[in-house]
């Protein structure tokens, strides 16, 4: 069955830095992306990338701020096919990488006993298009998209 | 509120553990589950995991599968994969190549073990 999204979906709602509330995060996307036709691995992957992306925020752009009192802004839009999703949060910028990640080198991160530093990397690899936007003492934003195959 | 969760089933055939979590591996679920894990195998290091109903793994549960599988491989055996989820799978394929070795079924994983010590 082939079936067509004609009207645009526009959603957004507002978690803050805890760690339990990406679940909700993420169920929130999730919910909006079979809305919109997403379904299977596409929606495995938005799912991956928005947990990577949230969990970076809360664990880096948040670090010194107590659990549950940071906000974070998930904005989801999808028209024309393509799921839009804006991550928006108010923490210490990053330098955000300016080209492809390299996959990791599993011998390398076994030797050094490193077990994170991947969340980038499969933010990429899991979505269409990825940016971001750092305003220093104003906020960090990004931009996550996946177009229906 | 906390919505994560991991449990786990888990049997052993011919020899290899069968490990069948449900739920999520994440930041919050891992430490649980390698600890689970080292309980459950009390030394067999030759062990399948049935990914069935294994809703989600982060990048922290991806590294701390690559942890354990290489631990197990200085051990004489390792960690295996079934029924992972194709998402899941396309992933871990991404990151780490060929390092894992992934399966359709779980005793087709399970017999692998068997094929290698044949072989």
């Amino acid at each position: 069955m082939i079936s067509y999204q004609l009207q645009p979906i526009e959603a957004q709602a507002a978690f803050t830095n805890d760690l339990n509330q990406i679940y909700a995060m993420h169920q929130f996307v999730r919910r909006l992306a079979i809305e919109a036709g997403f379904t299977n691995t596409a929606l495995g992957d938005i799912e991956l990338a928005v947990v990577e992306a949230c969990a970076n925020i809360i664990k880096h752009a948040y670090r010194q701020v107590p659990t549950g009192t940071a906000p974070i802004a998930i904005h989801v839009m999808c028209d024309f096919g393509a799921l839009a999703i804006t991550v928006t949060d108010w923490g210490a910028p990053f330098d955000a990488p300016t080209g492809r990640i390299p996959a990791p080198d599993p011998d390398r991160m076994v030797a050094e006993g490193r077990r994170g530093g991947m969340g980038l990397f499969f933010i990429q690899q899991m979505m269409d298009e990825v940016a971001w936007d750092l305003r220093p003492g104003e906020c960090n934003r990004v931009r996550l998209v996946k177009r229906l195959a | 509120m906390t919505n994560y969760h991991l449990t786990c089933s888990w049997e052993t055939v011919d020899g290899v553990l069968v490990l069948r979590p449900m739920g999520y591996l994440n930041d919050q679920t891992e430490r649980g589950f390698e600890q689970l894990l080292s309980e459950i195998a009390d030394g067999n290091c030759r062990v399948v995991i049935d990914c069935s109903d294994l809703v989600h793994i982060s990048s922290i549960g991806f590294g701390a599968l690559l942890a354990i599988a290489a631990e197990y491989r200085r051990s004489g055996g390792d960690l295996r994969f079934a029924c992972l989820q194709a998402s899941l799978a396309r992933a871990l394929t991404l990151a780490f190549g060929s390092f894992f070795r992934l399966y359709d079924r779980p005793l087709d994983a399970v017999r692998s073990f068997g094929t290698v010590a044949a072989g």
